[in-house]
């Protein structure tokens, strides 16, 4: 799946990745793509934005370590990520079931 | 393990797109450590390094989309510089609007340059000044180091115009000095289009015709009035105050070179960020 599919989705599954644990940027793209089972295998300068914009609205917290010589910064949930992570899961499971059923749930032409 | 020069060259790209500030080392240090470790990755896989680096660096995006994309999320208080830039901006704007007045009463009275030629000579050339000084203050902010050197050699002479342009009317009308008015505004032509190009490169966001305008104006106007100084030179007994066409149209250039510079100065007051725009 493609940026332009998961473009709206984005933020909501960099949050769950992050339930799991800290991770650096790279780390996050990796797990996405491992529990998508390589469908969103998405462009990667694309995630960065997009953990920055969670960092700047107060949802991911952040420290800089140092790896084989090279700075890394590592991202992690803050409680308000946790509590948004929470809303935005069961909203999105409410969403995909209201979808589920409007997709699956009839024949067509619909025979009163 | 390769040398990591396509990793080099891309952050370089990136940096230059990026502008200065600190937010460019941050960023700059993050996708740095991404491109290394994918290409790590990458050769732990069976991959050759110079493959992988490859590979690593198309996977990331292309470099200005991708500043693009990171500079639209850095916030911050706006540095007292970019505010600075905005003011300049704006002033120059304004002034370029009053001058304009006085300018084009002096062409359409014609004959004799009557006194409101000299104000308008007067607020033009300060408004030169402006011009100059936000062409600098962005070119400082969004050029990499070494090109800011190169763009610098141009700042000296445009600076040195601008303080001549503030009596252009009786420079001019000496014939044998209208050749060197030619020759000084066809070097600020080059300049205001060098100067403007790394900023076009840098910009994240934000309506693009500011940045036309003033680029077409600033082009146009220094352009007519490099012809007319060089017809000057070139035309015994031919002064400034007697060619009247091509002064119409240098002053039209003027109204569309104040819509840019005004917006500009707004967007540079109005950002909250060095380089980064209010998201819309």
């Amino acid at each position: 799946m493609k940026g332009d599919e998961t473009k709206g989705h984005l933020e909501l599954l960099i949050l769950a990745v992050l339930d799991e644990g800290s991770l650096h940027g790279y780390a996050v793209i990796e797990r996405l793509r491992q529990r998508s089972g390589g469908t969103f295998d998405l462009a990667e300068g694309t995630v960065y934005p997009a953990l920055h914009r969670l960092e700047n609205a107060g949802l991911l917290a952040s420290s800089w370590s140092e790896h084989g010589g090279r700075k890394r910064k590592v991202y992690q949930l803050t409680s308000g990520g946790r509590d948004a992570l929470a809303t935005r899961r069961d909203a999105w499971k409410s969403f995909a079931a209201a979808v589920g059923k409007t997709l699956g749930g009839r024949t067509w032409p619909a025979t009163a | 393990m390769a040398s990591h020069s396509m990793i080099e060259q891309y952050l370089e790209q990136l940096r230059r797109r990026l502008g200065r500030g600190a937010h460019v080392e941050h960023l700059s240090n993050e996708v740095s450590d991404h491109l290394h470790h994918a290409t790590e990755s990458l050769v732990a896989t069976g991959v050759d390094p110079a493959t992988a680096e490859r590979l690593a660096v198309e996977r990331f995006g292309e470099p200005t989309a991708v500043a693009k994309s990171l500079m639209r999320e850095q916030v911050g208080p706006a540095s007292i510089f970019t505010k600075l830039a905005g003011l300049v901006a704006v002033g120059g704007g304004l002034l370029l609007v009053v001058a304009f007045v006085p300018a084009m009463y002096s062409v359409l009275m014609g004959g004799p340059r009557p006194r409101s030629g000299m104000v308008a000579a007067m607020l033009l050339g300060v408004a030169q000044l402006a011009l100059l000084a936000l062409l600098t203050a962005v070119t400082f902010r969004s050029a990499a180091h070494r090109r800011r050197k190169v763009l610098l050699a141009f700042i000296v002479p445009l600076g040195v115009l601008s303080v001549f342009n503030l009596g252009y009317l009786s420079v001019a009308d000496a014939l044998d000095s209208a050749w060197a008015v030619a020759a000084l505004y066809l070097l600020f032509a080059v300049a205001q289009a060098l100067l403007l190009e790394p900023w076009s490169a840098h910009q994240s966001g934000g309506p693009a015709w500011p940045r036309w305008a003033l680029l077409v104006a600033a082009t146009l106007n220094v352009a007519i009035w490099s012809l007319q100084a060089a017809y000057v030179g070139v035309s015994d007994g031919v002064s400034n105050d007697r060619v009247p066409v091509s002064n119409v149209l240098w002053l039209l250039t003027l109204p569309l070179l104040s819509a840019g510079m005004l917006a500009l100065g707004r967007r540079l007051w109005t950002e909250r960020a060095f380089g980064a725009p209010i998201a819309a």
